[in-house]
């Protein structure tokens, strides 16, 4: 059994994918351990982790002569080149075998909840869309729930757990409610959750860190002001992280030497990918609020000659 | 006991064949149908909160000529429950109560799958009517996935016999389970809205015989299901309707 592997750093998260090759021409179940500080965030689908999973590892069956790719996300902070994964135990198994992760790993008696997370896992998702739901309550929804709040911050501790949960999970941009609408697919937010929770409350508000209370407000030339020094201030910071990548020792020890030590460096650059993660969010988020403006005509002319 | 009352198509009359059956059970019925809730319900907490983990389910029991755990009316209510609670809520539930009747919404989605993964068994409501019956099919596989035994057909406003409606034996030849008609009557069509199931209202009725005669099919046999005493589900499809 051949494990390889290889891990990203990514906005102070590790994305380790692996591959898990059986060279030999029988079946084999192999357990792996999770070897990174942090707990595992393993593959969800709608928010229910892949059989399999558990909060040390995985446990898969690969075939007889074949290849399994295996990904997860591990809220670590050790260092890169660390072997993130290692074969704890590898056997045979036979035809007669139960040859689903579900089944091996989960004991018996949780047959109700095993076929819970089967059910919520395979079949649709029945809630209601994000945008069907009135962000303060006054949308006509009856307001029992989302009763009529004076901000998003405030609705939000009115909300529900699951809500509240997934609110926290989006990325920080300069409009709450618009970024909790935000596009990304709900799995990727439930992997990321317990991280932004943690990440809210540093300095890193790249963005805007004042949220306003009226989502309405046009966007103020003060906000874009400093969304835009943000920018420059990055491309700063590029420039002279670029000046690494192809300086000779001495430039490089400058750079260091600019940056105080080798560590400060490193969160540097960590901080840096971390702007450029929320500034990704934010983009996709601009991009589709441009396109669904491109795509809406709103009838102005018939409106006024009806009133 | 956790009993299941599904049923593809909407508007077959789940929910008030589910009240009745709680009834006729001695039971409690709890509306699962998340967005769309239609069981008497009140100004308290209800299962909304209790899938977004804010209320203890036996705190929300509504009591009632037949008692109820209602559900919330709101989108956002909807879209914060979290099904992984449905199960242990249910359970809760039953300790307190024995039996518990779990009205779900239509579809094939999450939220049907959950309460029937997390019954005893299942009773399927139909229509007799022939173009409601693929969607009674699938939803009876959608059980044997499950590994939910569909313990009884409950097809609903039999009356007369109407152009294209089909026979009970051959629904049940059809479905693989006991099929009982339900008539249509007025007592029975009312029997939410007033809060008067058939069984208390009027005991000697048509609607009334038919109820006794589905609970009796529903609550036989073992209480509880061989999945909670022992099997582990799996992820294979496992099929066979266990009928008791």
């Amino acid at each position: 059994m051949d494990l390889t592997w290889n891990v990203e750093r990514r906005g102070g998260l590790a994305v380790v994918t692996c591959l898990l090759c059986n060279d030999a021409p029988v079946d084999r179940r192999v357990r792996l351990r999770n070897e990174l500080e942090g707990p595992v965030l393993p593959p969800r689908r709608r928010g229910v982790p892949e059989p399999g999973w558990d909060r040390d590892g995985y446990t898969c069956r690969v075939d007889g002569n074949s290849t399994v790719g295996v990904g997860y996300v591990c809220a670590s902070l050790t260092a890169a080149d660390r072997r993130p994964m290692t074969i704890e135990s590898v056997e045979e198994v036979g035809d007669g075998d139960d040859d689903t992760a579900a089944g091996r790993t989960e004991p018996d008696d949780a047959g109700v909840e095993n076929a819970v997370s089967n059910a919520i896992r395979t079949l649709g998702d029945h809630r209601p869309p994000r945008e069907s739901v009135p962000i303060n309550g006054n949308g006509g929804d009856g307001g029992e729930r989302g009763s009529p709040t004076n901000g998003p911050e405030t609705a939000n501790a009115g909300q529900p757990v699951t809500e509240r949960r997934e609110r926290g999970a989006t990325a920080p941009g300069p409009s709450d409610a618009d970024a909790s609408r935000e596009t990304s697919t709900e799995d990727e937010a439930d992997a990321v959750a317990p991280i932004d929770g943690k990440r809210s409350n540093d300095q890193r508000q790249p963005i805007d860190g004042k949220r306003s209370n009226d989502q309405r407000q046009p966007i103020d030339e003060e906000a874009m002001a400093r969304i835009e020094s943000r920018i420059d201030a990055m491309d700063e910071d590029l420039d002279r992280l670029r000046r690494l990548t192809e300086a000779d020792l001495e430039t490089a020890a400058t750079v260091v030497a600019e940056a105080g030590d080798l560590a400060s460096l490193e969160s540097d650059v960590d901080r840096i990918a971390a702007d450029v993660d929320d500034l990704g969010r934010l983009r996709d988020r601009i991009d589709e609020v441009i396109e669904r403006h491109d795509r809406l005509e709103v009838p102005i002319e018939s409106l006024r000659r009806i009133a | 006991m956790i009993v299941a009352v599904v049923g593809g198509k909407g508007g077959v009359g789940k929910t008030t064949v589910a009240y009745n059956l709680a009834a006729a059970c001695d039971g409690v019925v709890v509306d699962a149908d998340l967005g769309m809730a239609d069981l008497p319900n009140g100004d308290g907490a209800d299962l909304h909160d209790v899938l977004a983990g804010d209320a203890d389910p036996r705190a929300c029991l509504r009591s009632g000529p037949v008692t109820v755990l209602p559900c919330g009316r709101t989108l956002a209510g909807s879209r914060a429950s979290d099904l992984t609670r449905l199960a242990a809520a249910l359970r809760a539930v039953e300790r307190d109560h024995g039996v518990v009747v779990v009205d779900c919404p239509a579809g094939r989605r999450a939220d049907v799958g959950v309460p029937l993964a997390a019954a005893d068994r299942c009773l399927l409501v139909a229509s007799p009517r022939s173009f409601a019956i693929p969607d009674a099919i699938r939803t009876r596989e959608l059980a044997r996935e499950l590994r939910t035994g569909l313990a009884a057909i409950a097809l609903n406003r039999t009356t007369g016999s109407p152009t294209g409606s089909l026979r009970t034996d051959r629904v049940a030849d059809v479905l693989g389970a006991p099929a009982d008609p339900i008539p249509e009557t007025p007592a029975m069509s009312r029997s939410v809205i007033e809060e008067r199931p058939v069984t208390t209202g009027r005991p000697d009725g048509e609607a009334a015989r038919a109820m006794t005669s589905i609970a009796k099919r529903v609550t036989a046999g073992p209480t509880t299901s061989f999945r909670r005493l022992k099997l582990g589900a799996t992820n294979t499809p496992h099929g066979g309707a266990r009928s008791p």
